[in-house]
């Protein structure tokens, strides 16, 4: 800690840190624009200037930049100075001669930084005389739109895009007052986190275009804090509504998870909640329905069996009610056989190690990545990796007294002290691209590696009888040898449990090994991804038995019918399983946010994530909760609270439950660890939007002049208001939204946190769900893992960012950036069978059209497939390779044209929906007003 | 053979990528090549590349742009930005013939305005622009270095010190004695 | 009187490798190689030798910094920095057109007493002449083992590669340099780290000017001592003094430290006939003007700091009385407008704004309030402000003229035009 004063005024700060940080930290206002918290320092904008003393006899003092001076015992400071104080005013006078200062057509207007900043310098008149530049802009394409007349070159975009995020199709262009910030021509944007340009750009330069077609200002929008539903991070989001539709997700800070940061399908995927295919309506044998119809509730009160099948799209909550409707005999978590197996493999793992947060990982000082993806399965935890890739450049940095929020320094000294990177696995991606240690292998050859690396690293691992170590291997059984936090890496995407298995063992070993070394101290880290928001709260509820995939394949054969309660489900996959069981099934009930009804079932709409209050578990079995934006829209209802309804029918005692508060009441009963989760949840009040419209908002004061009452979730144990928690407070939990005051863009967050993923970060972070226990469990290599195929060529799977999650490709924004399927092989093999790269191929009789990449990130005999998420894909290995005909190819360009003009007019109907709402604002949403 | 296999038409990369063998000659590559061993990383080559290319082909296209990134290992926009940052780099086509005439303080102590208007006037063309037969591109330039004998130019490299309107006359017309053969 | 830089100098026929090493070339890189590096390094600490880029900062305290010894990182370099692009500055043109094997010598030296393994010569890329010469001389010696693996059978090694830029003046600033040479686009770098920590491509990294590394080889054959004396005031050596503007023979002359700018303004034959000195910068485009009282001072570091200006580059550049002062102010500060490299607020947008207003009062359509805007944009750009020198070096001319030529601003607004016609 170090005493130092501003003004005379007396402060105590961490030291190390740079004096703009400090004063941000202790609610002081100083302007800036270059600095970000994640992105460090370089001085470009000059804003956060004030003036130093060199001791209290200085009265002169000379200027200095903030962000780049370190805080030092004792310093003297000023933020009052008027020099300073006309410097940083003209500074801003400055960097506007060109702004366009077109704030009403801005869809920044509001909360914007430059704005805020502008008022905070008390900048107010415009003295420049001369012209201004004007830029042509860029189609940067349907996620983020380009308006560089705004900017201000600040070189954030570039800074976070390039360095940060490791683009490489946005930089600074020009010099001089002409510098330009963009693509080397149009087209889009192809970093999966370019999103974050629209919250990293201080003005409105980068807009979030979807949002941008039809935008509203901060004040008209309320907004709630949600979770991500499209991968199994979990990251904190503040969604936003406005006439009762979902108008976007912008980054709710979480200091442990996602930071500053989202990825692409996260900030654009939400909108799968207005797909043509949502559920809005009951329906019975496919025609519409409603609860009270006698025929619907012959249906739901059969007296049979009734097997349930649970969802890791659906909520905890959910998947709970229904298990407790049909017992956990008759539930069904939803996997395939393969991932019942993962589960549990996981499950075992969690409870021997605690996985590691995002900030926790940005700590590693060595990788070991085995055949997973992350990249593309779980895009922030590969982007937190990259983060982590700097630390042996700051800790060199920090020996040449260079403070390592010295951007450009640590960049500049990091190809000399490299993290090691060590990737064992298969498919081209930006980590693997940076990997140090790199074998292109099959996911069984990795964990048979891992294996082996454990076994070397500690003799009680036991061995595989197969292999020799590869020299990749021996090379990273050195690094793990010296590193102090090694992360270990795995996930489902290869679909092989042996992988999570090798991983874990691994982490014991690294345990034994450390305990031998002087310290003792055992930091390594391990992460297994699973694929889905709540994979892991299936793990939770199935801990004690469940219905396997095995005997309801087996059960469903048999003359015994029973009937069906699932759980939302939309996987092609699944859709073809269900089918087959439908033959025999004599009921089938299905509760669905999306997908076409069949004739022969029930299906009841529920209420998508924006509508109700839900909790997930993400990979590390932590829970989160998020709560509604908008009502429920038609029909629809919670997935509980429709079990609860049947329940009532059937007169089952899950009927008894009245809110969501005593189900969850329940749910405390079986997991006590929830309880502290949901208690603090529930005590919430939850300020929809920013106190600075606080209750006297006029938002529908064209229709009446009574204030209208905040909406409230129908029987939510917290309150949704006008005052609720205020940014500021410690603890403020949940956040909905980012303001403090006299700053109303995102940059608020900003301020109030003295460190960023600091070693001292506050240690709660929230309840971990799956207890450790003390086991100290090896796993033992299984034959079955070794069996051997012997086709032509083996399938690997493949993931995209854009494609390989179902939900977020009924949001048109990501539809649009679907990556159509794809097969990879290597150069060898294509030469040898004379393959081009960009043919179209099928494998075997399938009728999936695949086109073809070639990349030496392929191992020998194998072939990449990646198929989106909605399509069926169920090959395992192929034995000959077809190329398409010349009129396949014309279908297949004429099929992909098609929906290129389809997704167009949908974009424009769904902004007409969104006008047409403007004009008749609907007073029913107006609660407790006629 | 590779030529029959259907190929679809849906671009596969997003970005421009060139394959740099079928833009550059040897002569560049060789050159490139050079350049690179030079330096401890590739990109750094990327500033003598560009110049080596801009020297064969007068100026530096799209296509010469998308040829050096690849053959660098790097994005095209990264590279654009460096070659819009550096004033001799042209992306944009240039004539025959390039006149830098230095702007800076000492010519302009010499009054060297009236040698600009005296080109553009003769040349019938403003700075920045190429003549319409395609022959001469008029560009300003920062002081050359040329102070003891301003007003001072920079025709396609070579200076040319102690200018007046008759020794600039003279260079004009031996220009266009060259473009008549 | 010695001129340990001018007397190898040929302009028109540069002595090739023999004639400089038959007129005692390369003898100071072979002592040197006698030597330890640090030995060398006090060597030149004790010369008193200081950097002739413009800020004059002692080259042996400079070249200290590197780390050496069995730990040091194994790449380090050295750069010669030839991007003259000062306006109004043309001494290292001169040097390395007329005597480039002087210019390897003196690199050679600095890179073994700091221990580089590379050296490049930084060039702007409009020096052709230079580019060939030096070119020449390189391969001249590395066919000798000059250059080369095991240089004279030694231990040390050492490649020198010459670079030629593709413009914009920020690359003169030895950080952007650094990046320029690096394939990047040349914004400067923040200190610390300093380059002889971190520099080129992440690794130890000595810049020195053209002309400062001209002197090593002068220093090393004949002794710190002799280099001392060479002037008689404070700093050590011979110079490259120059002038340009409306003189009657402008150009250079290797004279000792310290001499008279009166003497400089002499050698040139005065100014041209019917023309009368109304003002100077002492050492390029980026120093404060000085007036004709001010002749006396002798152009060394200290004595031109006193009177409120810089040595800079040592190359002058004088103002008559036919010529405007505005106007000369605004051709500068055009010149620094466009040369900013866009990295910081107060340059990038600043310049620019000065640029328009200074244009506005030549035109005559300048106001009161007009002076008042350009003096608060000197203050905006000042020193400490801007994230490297080239603003404060840009401002220096506006507000030393707007201080001693206040009555030809006053008059542009007053008669809402220029009274020098132009
Ligand atoms: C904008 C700017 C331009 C510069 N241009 C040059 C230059 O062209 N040549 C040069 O030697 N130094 C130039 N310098 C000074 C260098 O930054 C650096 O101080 C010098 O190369 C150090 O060499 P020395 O120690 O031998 O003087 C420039 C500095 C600034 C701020
Ligand atoms: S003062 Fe700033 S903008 Fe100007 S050249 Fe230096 S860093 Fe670039
Ligand atoms: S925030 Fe400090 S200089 Fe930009």
């Amino acid at each position: 800690m170090a005493k130092i004063f501003i003004d005379d005024q007396q402060y105590t700060v961490k030291d190390g840190q740079n004096l703009l940080q400090a004063s941000l930290s202790l609610k002081l206002d100083l302007p800036y624009f270059c600095w970000h918290p994640a992105m460090g320092s370089v001085g470009a904008c000059r804003q956060c200037a004030m003036t130093q003393y060199q001791d209290e006899n200085d009265t002169r003092g000379r200027m200095i930049v903030a962000c780049m001076t370190p805080v030092t015992e004792g310093m003297r400071v000023s933020m009052q100075q008027p020099a300073e104080k006309e410097f940083r005013e003209q500074n801003i006078a400055a960097l506007m001669t060109h702004h366009p200062h077109d704030c009403p057509v801005c869809a920044e207007g509001g909360e914007c930084h430059l704005q805020d900043m502008t008022v905070m310098t008390g900048h107010n008149e415009r003295h420049y005389k001369g012209k201004k530049t004007t830029f042509t802009n860029q189609d940067l394409g349907p996620l983020v739109k380009h308006e560089m007349n705004r900017c201000i070159t600040c070189y954030r975009c570039e800074r976070f895009y390039k360095d940060y995020a490791g683009g490489t199709d946005l930089a600074a262009q020009a010099s001089r007052n002409n510098v330009y910030f963009g693509r080397q021509s149009d087209g889009t944007l192809e970093s999966e986190f370019a999103g974050n340009l629209v919250e990293v750009c201080p003005t409105g330069v980068f807009t979030d275009k979807p949002f941008g077609d039809h935008y509203s200002r901060k004040w008209d929008l309320q907004t709630a804090p949600s979770i991500c539903q499209h991968c199994s991070v979990g990251c904190n989001t503040s969604l936003s509504e406005r006439y009762g539709s979902v108008r976007r997700v912008t980054n709710r800070f979480n200091d442990h998870l996602n930071g500053y940061f989202l990825c692409d399908r996260g900030r654009f995927g939400f909108s799968f909640v207005d797909h043509d295919t949502r559920r809005l309506n009951i329906t019975l044998d496919g025609q519409q329905n409603n609860w009270a119809d006698t025929a619907l509730n012959v249906r739901l009160k059969n007296k049979g069996r009734w097997i349930g099948i649970g969802s890791s799209q659906a909520s905890l909550e959910d998947n709970f009610a229904l298990q407790q409707l049909v017992g956990s005999e008759n539930f069904n978590p939803g996997l395939d056989a393969q991932q019942e197996v993962l589960l549990a493999t996981h499950m075992a793992i969690l409870n021997q190690w605690q996985a590691p947060s995002l900030a926790q990982m940005e700590q590693a000082d060595a990788i070991v990545i085995f055949a997973e993806d992350v990249n593309n399965s779980a895009p922030r935890i590969a982007l937190s990796i990259r983060q982590a890739l700097l630390n042996n450049a700051k800790v060199q940095a920090e020996k040449l007294r260079v403070p390592s929020w010295q951007d450009a320094a640590v960049r500049a000294i990091q190809p000399h002290h490299p993290v090691p990177l060590a990737i064992f696995g298969f498919g081209e991606s930006d980590l693997a691209k940076q990997a140090t240690i790199n074998l292109v292998c099959s996911p069984k050859q990795a964990a048979e590696q891992g294996f082996l690396l454990a076994s070397m690293l500690s003799d009680r691992a036991p061995t595989p009888k197969v292999s020799k170590a590869s020299s990749e291997t021996l090379a990273l059984l050195e690094v793990l040898r010296k590193a102090k936090r090694p992360l270990i890496l795995t996930g489902w995407s290869a679909n092989n449990p042996a992988l999570l298995a090798a991983a874990s063992n691994i982490r014991n070993a690294l345990k034994v090994h450390s305990t031998a070394t002087e310290n003792g101290q055992d930091d390594a880290m391990l992460c297994i991804v699973p694929p889905e928001a709540n994979t892991l709260g299936l793990g939770l509820l199935t801990q004690n038995g469940y219905l396997s995939i095995d005997s309801l394949d087996v059960e469903n054969s048999t003359t015994e019918k029973s009937n069906l309660l699932v759980l939302d489900h939309c996987s092609p996959a699944f859709v073809n399983r269900l089918s087959k069981w439908r033959k025999c099934a004599d009921n089938i009930v299905r509760l669905s946010q999306l997908g076409i009804p069949d004739a022969d079932e029930v299906n009841l709409p529920v209420s998508t994530f924006s509508e109700c209050s839900g909790s997930l578990l993400n990979y590390q079995g932590l829970i989160q909760s998020h709560l509604p934006a908008t009502k429920p829209s038609g029909q629809c209802m919670p997935g509980w609270q429709w079990l609860v309804n049947i329940a009532k029918l059937r007169q089952h005692s899950l009927g008894e439950i009245s809110d969501l508060g005593q189900l969850r009441g329940l749910l405390n009963q079986d997991f006590p660890q929830l309880c502290e989760h949901f208690n603090q949840h529930h005590q919430t009040q939850l300020a929809l939007q920013t106190p600075r419209v606080s209750g006297r908002t006029a938002m529908l004061a064209n229709q009446t002049v009574h204030e209208p009452k905040p909406f409230s979730e129908l029987g939510a144990p917290y309150k949704q208001s006008m005052e609720g928690t205020q940014v500021g407070q410690k603890n403020e939990f949940p956040l909905a939204y980012s303001w403090s005051p006299g700053w109303n863009s995102n940059q608020s967050n900003h301020k109030f946190r003295d460190e960023y993923r600091g070693t001292e970060l506050e240690k709660q972070e929230g309840v971990r769900c799956i207890k450790l226990g003390q086991s100290d469990q090896w796993f033992k290599w299984q034959a079955n893992w070794s069996q051997k195929n012997k086709a032509q060529w083996q399938i690997l799977p493949l993931q995209k960012v854009f494609g390989s999650d179902n939900l977020s490709l009924h949001a048109l924004p990501i539809a649009q950036l679907k990556i159509q399927a794809q097969i990879v092989m290597s150069p060898l093999d294509a030469k040898k069978g004379g393959y081009v790269a960009g043919q179209l191929l099928y494998c075997d009789d399938n009728s999936t059209a695949l086109q073809l990449i070639i990349s030496t990130q392929v191992p020998a005999s194998c072939l990449l497939i990646y198929v989106p998420a909605d399509q069926l894909f169920e090959l395992q290995h192929c034995e000959q390779l077809t190329a398409a005909t010349g009129k396949q190819i014309d279908e297949y360009s004429q099929q992909i044209k098609h929906l290129q003009t389809t997704q167009q007019t949908v974009k424009q109907q769904h902004r007409d929906k969104l006008l047409a709402q403007d004009q008749t604002i609907p007073i029913h949403f107006i609660d407790g007003v006629i | 053979m590779s030529n029959e296999i259907p190929i679809l038409q849906i671009d596969l990369a997003k970005q421009q990528v060139v394959n740099y063998r079928d833009v550059l000659s040897q002569t560049e590559i060789d050159a490139i090549e050079h350049e690179c061993s030079l330096y401890e990383s590739r990109h750094a080559a990327a500033i003598d590349a560009l110049q080596i290319v801009q020297k064969q082909r007068r100026w530096i296209s799209d296509e010469s742009l998308y040829a050096i990134a690849n053959m660098l290992g790097m994005s095209a926009t990264e590279l654009e930005g460096i070659a819009t940052f550096y004033n001799l780099i042209y992306r944009q086509p240039v004539g025959e013939h390039v006149i830098h005439l230095c702007d800076s303080i000492s010519c302009w102590l010499h009054d060297y305005q009236i040698i600009a208007n005296h080109l553009r006037n003769t040349l019938n063309i403003e700075f920045g622009q190429t003549t319409k037969d395609g022959k001469i591109t008029l560009l300003p330039n920062v002081c050359l270095g040329c102070c003891d004998k301003a007003p001072a130019l920079m025709l396609d490299g070579e200076l040319v010190e102690s200018l007046n309107i008759e020794t600039l006359d003279n260079l004009m017309q031996g220009l266009s004695r060259g473009q008549n053969g | 009187m010695d001129k340990p830089l001018s007397q190898y100098l040929d302009l028109d026929n540069p002595q090739n490798l023999d004639a400089y090493k038959t007129t005692g070339g390369y003898q100071g890189f072979e002592t040197a190689l006698n030597m330890q590096p640090q030995e060398v390094q006090k060597q030149v600490s004790d010369s008193q030798l200081k950097g002739r880029g413009g800020a004059g900062f002692m080259t042996g305290i400079k070249w200290s910094f590197v780390p050496m010894g069995k730990d040091a990182p194994k790449n380090k370099y050295l750069v010669c920095n030839a991007d003259e692009m000062e306006p109004g500055t043309f001494k290292d043109r001169w040097l390395m057109e007329g005597a480039p094997h002087l210019l390897i010598e003196g690199m050679m030296i600095a890179a073994y007493a700091i221990g580089a393994d590379v050296a490049y010569i930084f060039l702007r890329g409009e020096y052709r002449l230079c580019a060939t010469r030096l070119q020449q001389a390189i391969d001249e010696a590395e066919a000798a083992g000059l250059l080369g693996n095991n240089i004279n059978g030694t231990q040390y090694s050492l490649k020198l590669h010459l670079h030629t830029s593709a413009g914009r003046y920020i690359c003169g600033e030895e950080t952007a340099l650094i990046n320029a040479l690096e394939g990047k686009r040349a914004n400067p770098r923040a200190k610390p780290p300093f380059p002889q920590v971190v520099g080129l491509f992440g690794r130890p990294t000595i810049v020195n000017n053209c002309e400062t590394l001209c002197n090593l080889p002068g220093i090393l054959k004949n002794g710190s001592q002799w280099y001392a004396e060479l002037s008689g005031g404070p700093d050590a050596g011979t110079k490259i003094y120059g002038i340009s503007g409306r003189v009657k023979n402008a150009g250079l002359w290797e004279l000792p430290m310290g001499t008279t700018a009166r003497h400089i303004l002499e050698l040139s034959g005065s100014m041209q006939d019917n023309l009368t000195l109304r003002g100077w910068l002492p050492g390029g485009a980026s120093t404060d003007f000085l007036l004709p009282e001010h002749l006396d001072t002798r152009m060394e570091y200290d004595a031109i700091s006193k009177v409120g200006s810089r040595m800079g580059t040592g190359v002058m550049i004088v103002l008559d009385d036919k010529h405007c002062p505005v106007g000369m102010i605004l051709n500068l500060l055009k010149f620094f407008a466009q040369e900013s490299c866009g990295w910081c607020t107060p340059c990038r947008d600043g310049l620019p704004w000065a640029v328009e207003i200074l244009s506005r009062i030549e035109d005559g359509q300048g106001t009161q309030d007009d002076l008042d805007a350009l003096q608060q944009l000197c203050g905006f750009m000042w020193i400490g402000k801007t994230f490297c020198a080239l603003a404060p070096g840009a401002v220096e001319p506006l507000r030393s003229g707007m201080k001693y030529f206040a009555d030809d601003f006053q008059q542009h607004i007053d008669h809402k035009g220029c009274p020098h016609g132009h």
